[in-house]
């Protein structure tokens, strides 16, 4: 095993080094190679005092970012791949990357996101010190079947790491409700009520029927889609006691008060006014904390901490706002709860919906079913002035939106992508927000731009 | 006309409610119930017009079998007189003779001579196109389990993609007005032919809602699973 270990760690490093010479640093290739001739490769390769995965439907990869540059920030010198490669060749990559080529770790920490499909195989080698589970919702049905499904694979990859600290959201009663085998080893994080809205007008329901007695649960709140504090009125069962309360969340001042088990009270600015980024930030305030960093140091860390650029970006022309947002396609869930952040904002909005799986795959024929997991209900009123869509599926998407009581002159749904700008019309809008997959980040930030020259443009025609 | 939804606590998967959505919208002046798995199904009492159940989490298939195993001789007799019923997804796996679990095996309700067998390790991903009563099927499966042990009762032919198993030719179960299949869409929504023929058998035939965007899609969705070279299996990504 010794020969084998070395032979792919060198040969992994010698690739890396190649394609490192070429400039192409964000290709998991020879974390692949390794993974090949080492199928064991990160069960023996030394690991540093701090070893943080995260993992979970949504939320990991933000979650990751701000853990990494975290621990940056307080000076420990951290392996992290800021690209998002969540599989084991990733993994193997990552770890080469944080040891010499005798072994030696020469990193105090490395911080990586889990897939969850894959977590098993690769946290049971791993053996991570810390594994946050920022919370499982459906995901693509054809990856990752249903949600239960996931969590059993998660669960499965807990409990293969018995001395890992576990952080859960305890308002998310699919992951919430998982068992790690030491009780003192997981911390839970919370939110008191976020929102008087009543959340339950969603088409998204994952967690219906308490998984012990089978009888429909109550919630006491909800904040998006099954996060939040529900009770079980057959069994008594309930969502696990915090050890992190985000009491307050300001969304405008984009301000967060945490209260601890022990009382230890405290506010945060984070870079974010969504429910959503305030439960990531909460994981990597509980994060911080277990790792021993006092509150005096932790309030102005979080504070300095910025959520990836690539999720959330806006220019402002002539009194209009662009924005690139993240917007998972193949999935309700990630969609859903964009819809129902979007529709809480107060302005006029123009969308622009780059979310084809063409993207990731261009041969691709997408399946539609996903699209009515989404609350597009939620746009249905005034302050939605038009919604563009392209591609393959423009008519599916067309159809969904009438039945979601979108009115038919607010849509453009045409075949091609390339040809939805020209359905912009800046009439009576004060935002506009490009929606991207994942996979078209760049061709995002190509719209914003576009749609800025445009704008530019008609503003200087009248 | 009465309308039964089964289940809904449970059926909350794959886009399924689409069809319930398609039903309400397309026959506004229906009644429609939903009955939870502690209630007694509405079909017992003989003034339901439809039946509609669709996809559920594979762990909850026991619960939704044993809701509904008491009013079996019920369900029968609701099939025998006509009454029109629908079953999308891996809802048709809970009227077969049993599924068959990694660890172990759950009696089905025992109207069809399939079987069922999940397994995670595998999901199966693929495109459809199918003929029944010379409508043309276009759909997609995404699913844990597959059907085998008989073709017997085969609601559509399959044209392209599989069947109830990879070697199936037939796709689906059909008794009477009792139509199960295990094709996701949602089902109704993505074959506006067949929506028309099933709202036809209730009596209430008439132009759909948005009915010109719904065949366009169901149009060019057809135009390419008829080329050639139509490629019916999916990967997980693509």
């Amino acid at each position: 095993m010794k020969f084998r270990f070395y032979l792919a760690l060198w040969a992994g490093k010698f690739i890396d080094w190649l394609l490192k010479l070429k400039g192409e640093t964000r290709d998991d290739m020879p974390g692949s190679v390794i993974f090949r001739i080492c199928p064991d490769f990160l069960k023996y390769v030394a690991k540093p005092p701090i070893v943080a995965a995260a993992t979970g439907t949504n939320g990991k990869s933000t979650v990751t970012s701000l853990i990494a540059d975290g621990l940056k920030s307080l000076g420990y010198r951290t392996a992290f791949l800021d690209w998002g490669p969540n599989l084991r060749s990733g993994h193997c990559l990552l770890m080469a990357r944080s040891v010499t080529l005798f072994n030696h770790t020469r990193v105090d920490a490395v911080v990586c996101e889990a897939d969850e499909g894959s977590s098993p195989y690769e946290m049971s080698r791993l053996q991570p010190t810390h594994y946050i589970v920022c919370n499982i919702c459906r995901d693509s049905l054809r990856r990752n079947g249903h949600p239960l499904y996931i969590r059993d694979q998660i669960q499965d990859a807990i409990s293969k790491c018995p001395n890992t600290k576990v952080i859960l959201n305890a308002d998310d009663p699919i992951s919430g409700l998982m068992k790690v085998t030491k009780p003192e080893n997981v911390r839970y994080f919370a939110m008191e009520k976020t929102t008087d809205a009543d959340i339950s007008n969603t088409v998204l329901h994952d967690f219906t029927i308490c998984p012990n007695c089978h009888k429909k649960v109550v919630y006491q709140h909800r904040h998006y889609l099954q996060m939040g504090h529900f009770t079980c009125p057959g069994c008594g069962l309930s969502s696990p006691v915090e050890d992190f309360d985000g009491t307050y969340f300001d969304p405008e001042a984009r301000r967060l008060t945490v209260k601890e088990k022990d009382g230890t009270e405290y506010t945060v600015s984070i870079d974010s006014s969504s429910v959503f980024n305030a439960f990531n930030y909460l994981s990597v305030i509980a994060f911080f904390r277990w790792i021993g960093v006092s509150v005096d140091r932790l309030v102005p860390l979080i504070g300095s901490l910025k959520v990836p650029v690539s999720r959330e970006e806006v220019v402002e022309v002539d009194g209009i706002k662009i924005h690139t947002s993240m917007c998972k396609g193949q999935t309700g869930s990630s969609a859903s709860v964009v819809m129902r952040h979007l529709s809480q904002i107060p302005t006029r909005k123009e969308l622009v919906l780059l979310v084809n799986e063409e993207y990731a795959n261009p041969k691709a024929h997408e399946t539609p079913s996903w699209l009515w997991d989404v609350d597009y209900e939620l746009l249905a009123n005034d302050r939605l002035t038009r919604i563009l869509v392209g591609g393959d599926m423009s008519e599916d998407y067309h159809y969904r939106f009438l039945m979601a009581g979108i009115p038919e002159e607010k849509i453009a749904a045409v075949p091609k992508d390339s040809d939805m700008l020209s359905h912009l019309t800046f009439d009576n809008v004060d935002e506009i927000y490009v929606l991207h997959e994942v996979d078209a980040v760049t061709e995002a930030k190509h719209y914003q731009e576009a749609i800025v020259q445009k704008l530019k443009e008609a503003r200087h025609e009248n | 006309m009465k309308i039964e939804f089964l289940y809904p606590e449970l059926v909350t998967l794959y886009g399924e409610n689409g069809n319930r959505e398609f039903l309400q919208k397309n026959l506004p002046d229906a009644e429609f119930v939903s009955t939870s798995l502690d209630m007694a199904p509405a079909f017992i009492t003989g003034t339901v017009d439809l039946v509609y159940i669709g996809s559920m989490i594979d762990n909850y298939f026991g619960l939704a079998i044993e809701a509904l195993r008491p009013y079996k001789d019920a369900l029968k007799a609701y099939i025998d007189s006509g009454k029109v019923f629908l079953a999308t997804g891996n809802a048709m796996d809970l009227f077969g003779k049993y599924i068959q679990f990694k660890d172990k095996r759950v009696e089905g309700l025992g109207l069809f001579d399939y079987y069922s067998v999940e397994d995670t390790s595998f999901r199966h991903n693929s495109w459809f196109l199918g003929k029944f009563e010379g409508i043309k099927i276009t759909a997609f499966r995404s699913t844990f389990t597959r059907q085998f042990g008989s073709d017997a009762d085969p609601f559509i032919k399959v044209l392209g993609g599989s069947g109830r198993n990879d070697k199936s030719k037939v796709e689906g179960a059909r008794l009477n007005n009792f139509y199960a299949t295990s094709l996701l869409g949602p089902f109704l929504i993505i074959n506006p032919p067949f929506a028309h023929y099933l709202l036809g058998l209730l009596g209430a035939d008439k132009p759909l809602c948005f009915e010109e965007t719904a065949v366009k899609a169901y149009q060019h969705r057809l135009a390419w699973m008829e080329e050639p070279d139509a490629r019916f299996v999916m990967g997980a990504l693509g």
